[in-house]
């Protein structure tokens, strides 16, 4: 388990870096909204990676948390681009 | 090894590979609405195989029911946060790539219509009439 | 009298899936944490009061599955066809916004479709308008704008027959008949819709 667990890791600092280069790339604010939201999908999958090699759910609610405030601030950053413009 | 950590480990590495395309597919598509397509659709199948995967390695039964719980909150929430951005970005300018071949979105903006008028297809190029917002 | 059953219900609706959603972060199945759950979701769902839903559904469990079935084929297909896309190096990507009219039997059916069809092959929805009911959506390979809506189409009539009311099925299923569709020939229409009535 702990080979699988850590090539997923690697994957998912592949992913992770080219969603941040997206965000720090995207020529305008929505496209940096959008790789931020795939970051934030990123992070709950390496959360939810170590708690399968571990086996114990410690941190699980961190996962909810960070699901359920990721959509809030995906959708207030939107409401801001249609106020003010990308 | 027992089949149950095959299971989770065949999930896991699909999901983690399901991430890592829309990773890339943020940055090969060539405007802001092809790239939510990939930051949704591979990114939440990647991300249910994932949990599903830890979901089968979890000693507590409760910790399987609060992976479930990410799930249902991520296939509520992705599509609609997808959405507004969406919405957002058009309204606010955001220049569609030229490889767009029609708008009828636009058409209709322009028609001033709230429903659609039964013009057949459609396929206008869009001439750039509203204001390029990039920065 | 229909519209103050439907709002007691989805306020029940709402209690219940509260209160699972505790007991699932508690871990803790016990009498006093179901009490507690209760409670507070009672609280909540009476301080932040909902708009009722709009007509009232009914849920046929066979066409829910098979809804959800075919619902989950096109999310896998839909990733698929985005990893095809990234890996191969010539793009055949062809963006367009497509007009689709659909039934809009009730603003719930309406976000479920429109969120359905965010996440199957190759379409996002960017604008929903209401009355006529038209969903905007950004296709990424567009071919055939007529494939795109029929597609469209067949998905809300699924949603239609699995959660809509049994008058929103007859409706649907009869233009469903009279079109030429061609999205999946495999289905045979029902003939006499269901014959619950609410």
């Amino acid at each position: 388990m702990t080979a699988v667990a850590a090539v997923a890791f690697a994957g998912l600092v592949v992913a992770g870096l080219l969603c941040v280069l997206r965000l720090v790339r995207g020529p305008s604010l929505a496209d940096r909204i959008v790789a931020l939201d795939a970051l934030l999908i990123v992070i709950v999958s390496g959360i939810a990676v170590d708690a399968a090699r571990t086996g114990k759910g410690t941190y699980l609610e961190v996962l909810v948390v960070a699901a359920l405030l990721g959509f809030v601030g995906t959708v207030n950053v939107a409401r801001f681009i249609e106020s003010r413009g990308a | 090894m027992n089949v149950a950590d095959v299971v989770a480990g065949f999930l896991i590495l699909a999901g983690v590979a399901l991430s890592v395309t829309a990773g890339l597919g943020l940055h090969r598509f060539p405007d802001v609405f092809a790239r939510m397509h990939s930051a949704t659709k591979p990114a939440t199948l990647g991300l249910v195989l994932v949990l599903a995967g830890a979901a089968t390695r979890m000693e507590n039964r409760g910790d399987v029911a609060k992976l479930l719980l990410v799930i249902a909150l991520q296939f509520l929430t992705a599509p609609v946060g997808a959405h507004m951005v969406g919405r957002a970005a058009y309204r606010a300018g955001t220049e569609l790539s030229p490889m767009t071949s029609c708008d009828e979105l636009a058409r209709d903006d322009a028609a001033g219509v709230r429903g659609r008028e039964e013009a057949p297809g459609g396929s206008s190029s869009r001439p750039g009439g509203r204001p390029d917002q990039r920065r | 009298m229909n519209a103050v059953r439907v709002r007691r219900s989805a306020r029940l609706l709402m209690i219940a899936w509260l209160t699972v959603v505790w007991v699932a972060l508690w871990e803790d199945l016990s009498a006093a944490n179901l009490l507690a759950g209760l409670a507070l979701a009672t609280a909540l769902v009476a301080l932040f009061p909902l708009s009722p839903p709009g007509v009232a559904g009914t849920l046929s469990p066979l066409a829910a599955v098979r809804f959800v079935v075919y619902f989950a084929w096109k999310l896998v297909e839909a990733s698929l066809v985005v990893a095809w896309e990234v890996v191969t190096p010539h793009n055949r990507i062809n963006q367009g916004i497509v007009a689709v009219p659909i039934h809009g039997v009730s603003d719930t059916l309406t976000t479920l479709v429109a969120n359905a069809i965010s996440l199957t092959p190759g379409t996002l929805t960017i604008e929903i308008r209401r009355r006529p009911t038209i969903l905007y959506v950004h296709v990424l390979h567009l071919q055939d704008i007529e494939a795109v809506r029929r597609e469209v189409q067949y998905l809300e009539v699924l949603a239609i027959r699995a959660f809509g009311s049994a008058r929103a099925v007859d409706l649907a299923e009869a233009q469903l008949d009279d079109a030429t569709t061609g999205a999946d020939p495999a289905v045979a229409p029902v003939r006499g819709g269901r014959k619950d009535l609410r």
